[in-house]
């Protein structure tokens, strides 16, 4: 055996048994997260390193989905000879699971079948006899509990020893021979309704659950700008300012502060002193706006966001936003991806994926990329308009809501192609596994590491560069005019919106030095926001969109920026 | 027989058969019927089987959103949202006791 398949609906805490099984080192073969992504990690068994990957969730082997597509190539890409696949069921919900377990059974793979949630089946009044089941299925079937590690052992032990089933069964009769399965090995008895329970119907209540979504949303708010205000506070502001500091300026001593290299580096000297904020050096501002300014909101964003994802409140926000988001042309699980987005629109953008048809994708991707600021923009918006408060802060996130709405219906409007409806299951609300939860986030925040890192420092060398050789001034003077009549802002901004194509947090950190007015301000971050994607996003845009289509949703982004730094122009 | 948006809450209901339906307009009003994906009835049937609604199962009605939203229903444990375009192609009989 070189390689384990783990199976599954969606939502069957498939990915909780895969953190159980693998150690440390996991490999998400793009972003993690979204259903269509999967997950390689390693796990050791008789003392051989076996391969265990993380297969999307599907309901069955016939590829309806892009993620049914990648579960079925898995199948035809291993080996039977030395695969196991692990099909993980969720037992409150046996009758539906067994579709794809038949269908798994009938492939050449051994295969062994886990009863997950298996403690969730006594409060739901659900007896199953495993070893009835087993027989049935000719494969060993486990249950587990994937929380509290129940079942893990006894599944390591079979793993070695799994065969292959000779299930036969035809496509058509798979439903009867489920149901008679289920006759034989399941008794459902009536049971009184949990406290979950009780919040799953107060979460849907069409009156309740609007009030229920604010108050989750508001905490949630609430709870990111906590942790990430007492990470930047406490944490990275302190290390910055008492460690990296005092290094700093010894180098900058040794380097001699007036040479080239100093300025590009370590940057001006403000009041004689390093100002992480203002400086612009590589090391200074290059290091402090990625690591101190914005991973501490990523880290605090991606961790409550997993936990609404984890406990199931997700699809419960789709169901309720249906309506609202088919204004803008795309059903309620697009909220999963604009969500996202706001952590970062790259993770946002592949998520687009979750929607099936190629209209819907279009419109989710533009409108995110023009009017969902990323929390390393939200954090130098707030960094630079938050002394003057709601009255500064405001008005640039109501705009870009407008524009959101604006944007998305003229697009569900003149954008051809279906928008098909929501269909979706509702998971039951689960008390999250936290430590699938945290290498969750792990995974998330170092993908922002790795691919936001670079950019920021090349993005501040190369305005240092820039400054130097003069390409800058060049820039202002020949697009200086024009933005100063539309957008009324100074033309040494210009520089900072032309850094926006690189990184839009180093470009907001641009426009500290420049004493703008809170009017300015505002116009700035909204344009900055809107104009165009940063690269990265840019990117993977292309990737989704391909060439017409970014090409179109480049087209938008840019004259709708202008258009609406106008009007902010003629409004402040 | 009735489609699934006439149907009355929370009693059961047994599904009688699957229909494909061509309600309301385009999709760019969000609320089109059942559109695009290609393949029509048969594709329909196998997404609503694989969640495992089908011809003979009893599903509960539990929730209408509002504005034409969507429509939540109860498989066994399981619960599912509906878009009422589809919802309508459902067709289903109260179970008499």
């Amino acid at each position: 055996m070189k390689r384990i398949l783990l199976f599954g609906n969606p939502n069957v805490g498939k990915s909780a048994i895969f953190t159980r099984l693998t150690g440390v080192k996991i490999i998400a073969s793009n972003y993690p997260g979204t259903t269509v992504e999967y997950l390689v990690g390693k796990t050791r068994i008789e003392n051989k390193d076996i391969e265990v990957v993380d297969v999307p969730g599907t309901y069955s082997l016939r590829p309806d989905s892009p993620a049914e597509k990648v579960a079925e190539k898995f199948i035809d890409e291993s080996n039977p000879k030395e695969t196991v696949i692990i099909n993980v069921v969720d037992s409150t919900n046996l009758e539906r699971n067994l579709n794809l377990t038949l269908h798994l059974l009938s492939t050449k793979f051994p295969v062994i079948v886990l009863l997950n949630f298996w403690d969730e089946t006594k409060h739901k009044g659900i007896t199953i006899n495993i070893r009835k089941l087993s027989e049935l299925l000719k494969v060993p079937v486990i249950p587990t509990v994937a929380i509290t590690g129940y079942g893990i052992q006894e599944l390591r032990e079979k793993l070695s020893k799994a065969t292959p089933s000779n299930f036969k069964v035809k496509e058509k009769d798979t439903w009867n021979l489920v149901g008679k399965i289920i006759k034989e090995t399941q008794i459902i008895e009536h049971h009184h309704h949990t406290f979950l329970q009780i919040l799953e119907e107060i979460s849907t209540h069409p009156v309740l659950g609007v009030t229920f979504a604010g108050i989750v949303l508001f905490l949630s708010f609430l709870i990111i700008r906590l942790i990430g205000e007492g990470l930047i506070g406490f944490v990275f502001e302190p290390i910055f300012e008492n460690l990296w500091a005092p290094v700093l300026l010894k180098f900058s001593a040794f380097l001699g502060d007036s040479n080239l290299l100093h300025k590009i580096l370590i940057g001006e000297f403000i009041d004689g002193k390093i100002d992480f904020y203002q400086s612009f050096g590589v090391l200074s501002t290059g290091l402090f706006i990625p690591i101190a300014a914005v991973l501490p909101y990523i880290i605090s964003f991606y961790f409550v966001l997993s936990i609404l994802e984890d406990t199931g409140y997700l699809p419960r926000l789709a169901v309720l936003m249906d309506r609202f988001m088919h204004q803008i042309g795309i059903h309620g699980m697009g909220i999963v991806p604009m969500l996202l987005a706001f952590g970062c629109n790259v993770p946002g953008v592949l998520a687009t994926r979750i929607m099936e048809t190629r209209r819907e994708r279009l419109i989710a991707a533009t409108v995110m990329s023009i009017s969902i600021p990323c929390m390393a923009q939200i954090a130098m918006i707030f960094g630079l308009l938050g002394k003057y408060g709601v009255r500064g802060i405001a008005p640039v996130f109501i705009t870009l809501f407008l524009v959101w709405i604006v944007v998305g219906k003229l697009m569900a409007r003149y954008v051809s192609g279906d928008s098909p409806e929501i269909f979706t299951e509702i998971p039951p609300y689960r008390v999250p596994y936290f430590k699938g939860l945290l290498k969750k986030v792990w995974l998330r925040v170092s993908w922002f590491l790795k691919e936001a890192l670079p950019f920021v420092l090349i993005g501040v060398l190369i305005v240092n560069l820039f400054y130097i050789l003069g390409f800058i001034n060049l820039i202002s003077k020949i697009f200086g005019p024009l933005l100063t009549k539309v957008l009324g802002l100074p033309a040494e901004a210009i520089a900072a919106l032309f850094i926006g194509f690189l990184r839009k947090d180093v470009a907001i950190g641009m426009l500290a030095p420049l004493g703008l007015s809170m009017g300015q301000l505002i116009t700035a971050s909204v344009v900055l926001t809107m104009y165009f994607p940063c690269v990265a996003t840019f990117v993977v845009l292309f990737k989704e969109l391909k060439f017409w289509d970014t090409l179109k949703a480049s087209i938008i982004m840019v004259s709708s920026a202008l258009f609406v730094g106008w009007i902010l122009n003629l409004i402040y | 027989m009735i489609s699934l948006l006439e149907a009355r809450k929370n009693v059961p209901l047994v599904v009688k058969s699957i229909e494909e339906t061509r309600r309301g307009g385009r999709g760019g009003k969000g609320m089109g019927g059942v559109r695009g994906r290609g393949g029509g009835r048969r594709n329909l049937c196998r997404r609503f089987s694989n969640m495992g609604i089908r011809e003979g199962t009893v599903i509960i009605k539990l929730s209408v959103q509002p504005f034409f939203g969507p429509i939540l229903i109860r498989i066994g444990n399981c619960e599912i949202a509906v878009g009422r375009g589809m919802a309508s192609s459902i067709l289903v009989e109260e179970v008499s006791e």
